[in-house]
């Protein structure tokens, strides 16, 4: 169990209602492909609420829900378990996969294309209509539970080429696209979740309006809604609106000197009520 | 021709073309020149004929001119010109050319000063006149006689001193060119600096002129007078010195005029104005200069509009120097530029005449016998939308002037609301300015009350002592266009304004109605800094596309459809010309609202719309197929995708694909020597790129093999009763790296273009970064290739080969790589689609086409959308061939139209081009990062 929380993988029922608010029809079809045992893909920028769409599903389906971030160094037997010595004995230690696959929770792998290529291997039968898990080290193959439900996500905006995702494993997921929600979303969620007043939050989904214009001017992404909500935060705590856009949006989003002066001018144009 | 007896027939007789060039120039005399005046003219002429033709010439024009403006000093010309022809038929032709314009002016300090100049001039030679004379000319016939004299001063100081003759020579070059490169506000104080220094000595001089043109033309009077009197201190004790100090190459000089500087150039604040409206508005937006903006030539006293804008540009002063202090004129540009650009967003240029008189209503049937202009006025195309509506009005220009004001207090709407900052960044300078423009009472008018109430929200009591009844009808109309903006917001409000409230305007306020002929006798707005907008001027940006909307509008109407004309040229200009039948049908408006709702039959209209014929709208392909083939070489030829058709044209483009010849150089040596810092650190970094075969991970927690000593420190954990680690092993992972690229550089005309800022050109940088990308690639062990590409036509593509696959990375690149030169244009779909085949033949797992360009593909037959189509449809075929393709797209502004052609990720964008060396590196090394 201790080299599963290092992985820092978290298993759990979602207690109180994650905020989520739809901007479309991807509840409904996220509700579909649960019936139906279709896995998922979320594909979009980072911040723009992916991963609490996977939470407020997993609440609302009632369903525990496994979240694993992928990194290069994740193994195939980080996600389906391995043999531990107990006393002189070996046992076997479901990894996090597996236990998803038994007990019948959302398994959510963020960052998928991340992960190394012999792991995206192993969720291929899985994915497909055989919904099975291969254990190679025990002999086993496991049927997945029927509530099980694989959801991946990926960012395509910054990846290697030496890491797309190939076509074999693409072809196995519906897919849902997200982007940053339109204005008005965006300032009900800004305002909801930094609990900040609706003009306040209106004020800063424009500055973040702006900055995605020079998405390609030195700004591989706009900045995210997590980072409009960081900022809300800190204005909630007292921080002045213009220091609180400073630190938690232009900071952050770019190291270029010219750019900050230009996302400076910028927060002095808009946060400027004196 | 003339009449036998008229004395001009004698000089019919010598030159009948040149007696027709007199006669034209004196027609345009006001009253009939006197006979005896031309008899003068005729024997002149005649004589100067004698001794050589284009004397002859010179003093015939020169009487001409003369005669045609009565000047009274016809003897003095007559005089002078026979005393210099005497000397020879060169300096009478030179005198009798440029005293006209002396005596045109009418100012005897500038005749006195002429004489004696030239006098002191002829001393040196003959020779020392002509550039200098032409000099002075210019200046006259700018009306500019102040500088005139100043002018003569300084030529006379520069020859009353001992010269040789290589030094007066180079006079007659470098003083007319330095004064012509001088800005006209500051010309004097620049000549007086000028001419204090020739006095101390002529080389100093040049460098004054250098030192000019590097900055202090940016310094005030006083500030260059007190700067040139340091440099003339420094040069008296030590001759060098001085110079590096004037010519502003030294460091103290340099910083010495940066503190004096208080002039903000526009070039200064270009690149970060730039980025801000890029920001701003999320359009390339261009920012232009319009005209020096100065202490004594503000736009308050001149009434020209100097800070303007249209859907394309935003146009700012070259210069501003406004303020004492650099800050300020710096805020000021700032300023400008942040106003303006809120007319981009909040759609200004979106104004459609339409619209605005659909607002208007029923103030139409009576709005002050405009509406029978409606029919005639309405349907012209020439017009931007705002000038076809401002016709209805009798006076154009007061519409114009009111729907400024509207507009400008419109704007400060909307940047209240979301940009309070802006507003209190740039209203008090603005405030302060109308306060200043007020202070004459001949400005205490009813348009600038109006404009101060409207547009700066001012308080028009405070600003002048207006009369009650004035007052109150300000204050009416203010509070009207507060309502009416707030109910309203978009830019047809300020139409609807203008009918409401022009009648009444002219009416009440007895503001005479201007005719064509009594125009200038009205008083006109003055905005503070000249802020104001040019309706004819925005217009003929985007001609075709303008007329592309009013014919399909015209031909939609035929059908019953109405759709605004500023819709249809929005997206035809947001789709590069380009209108498909669905966007059409989303531009489709109902209309009448109530009469019929037109929903009945919206399959009909459907099938209305597909027998549109667009065909006639579209540019038609030119090609060119006198292209002749190299049989040395290879052809291919590929398919084309034509956007209208919706289908390949096959076998349409030919690509020659051809090895450059090399060029021995030391461009690729010279280029690692620049790049030194770089090479080491691009060396270190793609090394780590580059895989071992087999790496161990130990100690690991599964794997092949155990490792041993991980085994004995389990062992002796459990014996202690410690929890043992459960890391035992030594895996071993096979990396590989299979990677082939191949870099295509865009070798268009346009890039033989300078980078801007820099003295290199564009091709110059993106061959840097080919040999820095070729080092890295050869680091990192990825097999590379290079080549370039060009086009003339469809048959004309050109696929220069640099390195292939195979090639070492030898001397052979090296040289080809040195003669890569910038050839014609940019067929970019069919060099795709040859790259995507020789990709196509690798056996690399993984294949990446890197295009290196430098804009958009243009070529002939291949233009705008057509071209983005093709490309595009070249980038798709790429990928189903499992090609990853990347786009570098160097030295333009950030274009939504980049997204189109490559797609969203498929392109990297470097704004400034120097980075260029240093970002490829780093986009590759993280596109191919394991």
């Amino acid at each position: 169990m201790e080299s599963l929380s290092q992985l820092g993988i978290g298993k759990r029922f979602i207690e109180s209602e994650p905020y989520y608010m739809p901007v479309g029809n991807e509840v409904a079809v996220f509700k579909a492909a649960f019936k139906e045992q279709l896995p998922v893909m979320l594909k979009g920028p980072t911040g723009c609420g992916k991963t609490r769409f996977v939470e407020h599903m997993a609440y609302q389906l009632k369903r525990p829900l496994i979240t694993i971030p992928c990194h290069e160094d994740l193994f195939a037997s980080d996600l389906v378990g391995r043999y531990l010595l107990k006393n002189d004995e070996t046992i076997w230690m479901d990894g996090p996969l597996t236990s998803a696959v038994r007990t019948g929770a959302i398994c959510y792998l963020d960052e998928i294309v991340e992960a190394r290529k012999d792991t995206t291997v192993i969720i291929h039968p899985l994915s497909d209509d055989r919904r099975i898990l291969t254990i190679d080290r025990k002999g086993e193959s496991l049927s997945a539970h029927p509530d099980f439900m694989l959801v991946v996500s990926y960012n395509p905006g910054y990846q290697s080429v030496l890491k797309d995702l190939k076509q074999s494993t693409r072809q196995r997921f519906i897919s849902l696209s997200f982007d940053y929600a339109p204005s008005e979303k965006e300032i009900q969620i800004v305002s909801h979740e930094g609990k900040v007043d609706d003009a306040t939050a209106r004020r800063l989904v424009l500055f973040a309006e702006k900055v995605r214009n020079i998405r390609e001017y030195g700004l591989t992404e706009g900045a995210s809604s997590r980072l409009l909500i960081y900022a809300a935060q800190l204005i909630q705590h007292g921080i002045s609106t213009k220091e609180a856009c400073r630190v938690a949006i232009c900071l952050p989003l770019s190291d270029d000197e010219r750019l900050q002066e230009t996302l400076a001018e910028l927060v002095e144009d808009i946060f400027d009520v004196s | 021709m003339c009449h036998e007896d008229h004395p001009l027939s004698r000089l019919a007789v010598a030159d009948p073309d040149f007696a027709t060039d007199v006669e034209t120039i004196l027609d345009t005399a006001t009253t009939s020149v006197h006979r005896n005046d031309l008899v003068l003219l005729v024997n002149d002429t005649l004589w100067a004929f004698s001794q050589e033709i284009a004397f002859g010439r010179a003093v015939g024009l020169g009487y001409a001119q003369l005669l045609a403006v009565q000047n009274r000093r016809i003897k003095t010309y007559q005089s002078i010109v026979r005393k210099a022809g005497k000397d020879g038929p060169t300096v009478g032709k030179i005198l009798a050319t440029h005293l006209v314009p002396v005596l045109m002016s009418d100012d005897q300090d500038l005749f006195d000063g002429f004489m004696r100049t030239c006098q002191v001039m002829r001393r040196k030679g003959t020779y020392t006149l002509k550039g200098p004379l032409e000099g002075l000319s210019r200046l006259l016939e700018a009306n500019d006689v102040a500088s005139g004299r100043m002018y003569l001063e300084l030529l006379c100081h520069a020859y009353d001193r001992e010269l040789s003759y290589q030094q007066s020579l180079q006079m007659t070059y470098t003083i007319p060119r330095a004064v012509s490169t001088m800005p006209s506000l500051k010309r004097i104080w620049q000549m007086s600096a000028l001419s204090r220094i020739i006095q101390k000595d002529l080389s100093a001089a040049e460098c004054f002129i250098t030192g000019l043109n590097r900055g202090l033309n940016l310094l005030h009077k006083a500030d260059l007078d007190r700067f040139v009197s340091m440099g003339l201190e420094r040069y008296g004790r030590s001759r060098d010195r001085g110079c590096r100090f004037l010519s502003l190459e030294s460091r103290m000089s340099l910083e010495t005029c940066r503190a004096m500087q208080v002039a903000v150039p526009l070039s200064q604040v270009q690149p970060k104005l730039s980025r801000y409206i890029r920001t701003r508005t999320g359009r390339p937006i261009a920012i232009r200069a319009s005209d020096v903006f100065h202490v004594s030539g503000r736009s308050g006293e001149t009434g020209f509009v100097k800070v303007f804008s249209d859907e394309q540009a935003i146009y700012l002063p070259q210069e501003i120097d406004v303020f004492d202090a650099r800050k300020k004129n710096l805020d000021l540009y700032t300023g400008l530029a942040k106003l303006e650009s809120a007319h981009l967003e909040f759609g200004t240029y979106d104004f459609d005449a339409e619209k605005a008189l659909e607002r208007s209503g029923t103030l139409l049937e009576t709005g002050g016998g405009t509406g029978n202009k409606i029919s005639t006025q309405f349907t012209m195309a020439d017009n931007s939308e705002i000038e076809r509506f401002l016709y209805l009005f009798d006076c154009r220009k007061l519409a114009a002037d009111l729907f400024l004001i509207y507009e400008h207090g419109r704007i400060r709407w909307h940047l209240m609301q979301q940009y309070p900052g802006i507003v209190n960044q740039t209203l008090p300078a603005m405030q302060q300015e109308m306060l200043r423009i007020c202070k004459d009472v001949r400005e205490r008018h009813v348009l600038n009350l109006l404009y101060a109430e409207i547009a700066l929200g001012m308080s028009a009591r405070a600003l002048a002592n207006t009369d009650p009844k004035t007052l109150s009808v300000i204050r009416k109309i203010r509070d009207l266009a507060e309502i009416e903006i707030k109910k309203s917001p978009a830019v047809e409000t300020c139409g609807r304004l203008l009918f409401l409230t022009y009648e009444p305007i002219v009416r009440a306020l007895e503001i005479e109605v201007c005719s064509k002929s009594n125009q200038n006798g009205r008083r006109v707005l003055k905005t503070p800094f000249g802020r104001g907008f040019k309706p004819d001027f925005c217009f003929h940006l985007d001609t075709r596309a303008d007329r592309m909307a009013v014919s399909i509008q015209s031909k939609l109407r035929g059908k019953g459809l109405k759709v605004y004309r500023t819709d249809v040229r929005k997206k035809l200009s947001e789709n590069n010309g380009i209108l498909s039948l669905n966007d059409i049908q989303r531009l489709i408006v109902d209309w009448p609202p109530h009469d019929d709702p037109g929903q009945a039959l919206p399959g009909r209209k459907q099938v209305d719309l597909s027998r549109l014929d667009f065909s006639d709208l579209c540019e038609t392909i030119q090609e060119v197929a006198d292209h002749e083939v190299n049989p040395y070489t290879n052809a291919f030829t590929y398919r084309e995708w034509d956007c209208r058709l919706g289908d390949y044209l096959a076998d349409h483009v030919r690509v020659t694909d051809r090895k450059v010849m090399g060029v021995d150089g030391d461009f690729y040596p010279a280029t690692l020597d620049r790049y030194h810092g770089l090479v080491q650190h691009m060396r270190r970094a793609f090394e780590q790129l580059r895989p071992e075969g087999l790496s161990m991970m130990r100690p690991w927690i599964e794997g092949d093999q155990f490792d041993y000593s991980a085994l004995l420190d389990f062992a002796v954990d459990r014996k202690t009763g410690r929890i043992p680690s459960d890391r035992l092993y030594i895996k071993r992972d096979k990396r590989q790296r299979d990677v082939a690229v191949l870099v295509l550089v865009d070798l268009s005309k346009s890039t033989t273009n300078f980078a801007s800022g820099s003295s290199s050109r564009i091709l110059d940088i993106e061959k840097e970064a080919v040999v820095l990308l070729s080092e890295a690639l050869n680091v990192a062990g990825d097999q590379f290739a290079v080549a370039g590409f060009s086009g003339a036509g469809r048959f004309g593509v050109d696929y220069l080969r640099i390195k292939d696959f195979s090639d070492g990375l030898d001397e052979g690149v090296h040289r080809r790589i040195n003669a890569v030169a910038p050839m014609r244009s940019t067929r970019m779909g069919a060099a795709i689609r040859h790259a995507t085949q020789v990709l196509g033949k690798t056996s690399a797992g993984i294949r990446l086409l890197l295009v290196l360009t430098d804009g958009f593909p243009n070529d002939v037959g291949y233009k705008q959308g057509y071209a983005v189509a093709d490309t595009r449809k070249a980038v798709f075929e790429a990928h189903a061939k499992h090609i990853y393709f990347k786009a570098i797209v160097v030295n333009v502004a950030g274009d939504p139209k980049l997204d189109a052609l490559y797609g969203k990720f498929h392109h990297s964008l470097i704004s400034d081009i120097k980075e260029l060396p240093d970002k490829l590196l780093r986009i590759y090394g993280a596109m191919t990062r394991i």
